[in-house]
């Protein structure tokens, strides 16, 4: 939110999204565990970067995007 | 001799049933490795729930201790709730304790969720304790009794004594007076009280010492988070440089600016190839870094950016990564860590962020 504060718009990935959006987070993706937002141990490598560029290209869509408070994305 | 049957008839007759909820930790089944772990019932009251039972002897008896990860239940909150609401209905309590959590968040997170659910959904009494700053705290104070506790377990004995002592009185339906004469978070209730001084005097009187800078109380109290707007979107993603900030609290080997495992108050920039081409630590005991060491990108996604950076995709990936630790952090540092970073990020010409939180 400081961030956001200076004009810099800001993309949250966190599992805790009930926080954030508490908080006023209006860019905020769903991230998959706790112990890991952007990954899944479960998958191969190649796998994983898959899932994980899932995220990224919707972190980029977002910042592109107006906020949305009270909202997340679930990938 | 009584049969075991006919002495828990009995219990259930003249004693209240009371039941607990508390997370793999405080139920001494184990630390962050175990925040996984599902739903359990044990029979009785198991670790700060014993002190709980000690405190209503006269009138209650813990029969049950529902216990759960924090992992599990904050990843899936809803359902985790509906999950524990079938269990707890079942166990037939009177009266219902969560926590207390102090300021853990995720605990607190649960707790308040629980008991809100407890009371709402069963319209069973139930209380818990937070530390007021506990995220969970905003979530339920409205909805259930909060009793106020300092920021971490040295304090358990006071909170559960105040939380023993509300529960007493809710049952015995006995008036429970306001927040801050008892020690609550306040829930929301104005009850009009006659009081000397109308407020026109009250009024001008605080304003007064405000002035003098004399010490005053507000009578409304006004929530604590700023209201601040979203920032503008990214006009040109071409040129846009996207930078990596997280609380995850990864560090150099060593930790060379001492960034706390809880309650942190430091931030620092670390170069991102170096942190992945060197050996790093984990300066967080609010989540097991197991994953985090051993793939890093799960926080810091920097394989994938570099390829859509390559890929022309955004303009460029700061070499620079902001990082501090986010485990029991005070509203206060968050800010402050938060309005550093940010005038870091600004005075770098940094176009955007991605923020991993764990």
């Amino acid at each position: 939110m400081q961030i956001e504060k200076l004009g810099i718009p800001t993309v949250q990935i966190t599992s805790i999204v009930d926080v954030a959006m508490m908080v006023g987070v209006s860019r905020l993706i769903r991230g998959y565990t706790i112990t890991s937002p952007v990954g899944d141990f479960h998958l191969k490598p190649e796998e994983e970067k898959v899932m994980r560029r899932r995220y990224m290209k919707k972190a980029i869509e977002m910042l592109q995007q107006e906020g949305k408070k009270g909202a997340y994305e679930t990938i | 001799m009584m049969s075991d049957e006919t002495m828990r008839t009995t219990s259930q007759n003249h004693k209240w049933r009371i039941v607990c909820y508390l997370n793999q930790f405080f139920g001494q089944l184990g630390g962050e490795e175990k925040a996984d772990i599902g739903f359990l019932v044990k029979e009785g009251p198991i670790g700060p729930a014993m002190l709980l039972q000690s405190l209503l002897k006269e009138d209650g008896e813990v029969v049950a201790t529902v216990i759960c990860g924090d992992n599990h239940i904050a990843e899936n909150l809803q359902e985790a709730v509906e999950e524990g609401i079938k269990i707890i209905t079942d166990l037939k309590p009177s009266l219902f304790f969560s926590g207390p959590a102090f300021n853990a968040g995720r605990y607190g997170i649960a707790c308040g969720a629980i008991a809100s659910a407890v009371q709402e959904l069963l319209g069973i009494p139930a209380i818990t304790g937070l530390f007021p700053e506990n995220p969970g705290a905003e979530m339920c104070r409205k909805k259930v009794y909060v009793v106020k506790t300092g920021i971490n377990a040295g304090q358990m004995r006071q909170a559960l004594t105040k939380m023993a002592d509300i529960g007493r009185r809710l049952l015995k339906n006995e008036p429970i007076g306001s927040a801050d004469k008892e020690g609550y978070l306040p829930r929301g209730f104005l009850k009009n009280e006659v009081v000397e001084k109308p407020a026109a005097i009250r009024g001008i009187d605080m304003l007064l010492d405000k002035i003098a800078g004399r010490p005053f109380q507000t009578e409304l109290k006004i929530p604590q988070f700023e209201e601040i707007p979203p920032a503008p979107p990214l006009q040109d993603i071409k040129t846009a440089t996207i930078a990596l900030v997280s609380d995850g609290g990864v560090v150099p080997r060593e930790n060379p600016d001492k960034i706390k495992v809880s309650q942190n108050t430091i931030w620092a920039p670390y170069n991102l190839a170096d942190i992945f081409a060197n050996p790093f630590q984990v300066a967080h005991s609010g989540y097991h870094p197991t994953e985090v060491r051993g793939n890093l990108n799960r926080l810091l996604p920097k394989d994938v950016l570099k390829e859509m950076e390559a890929e022309g995709i955004f303009g460029s990936l700061f070499p620079i990564f902001y990082s501090c630790s986010g485990n029991t952090t005070t509203v206060q540092s968050c800010k402050a860590m938060g309005a550093g970073i940010a005038q870091k990020l600004l005075d770098e010409g940094v176009s955007a962020v991605i923020l991993t939180s764990t």
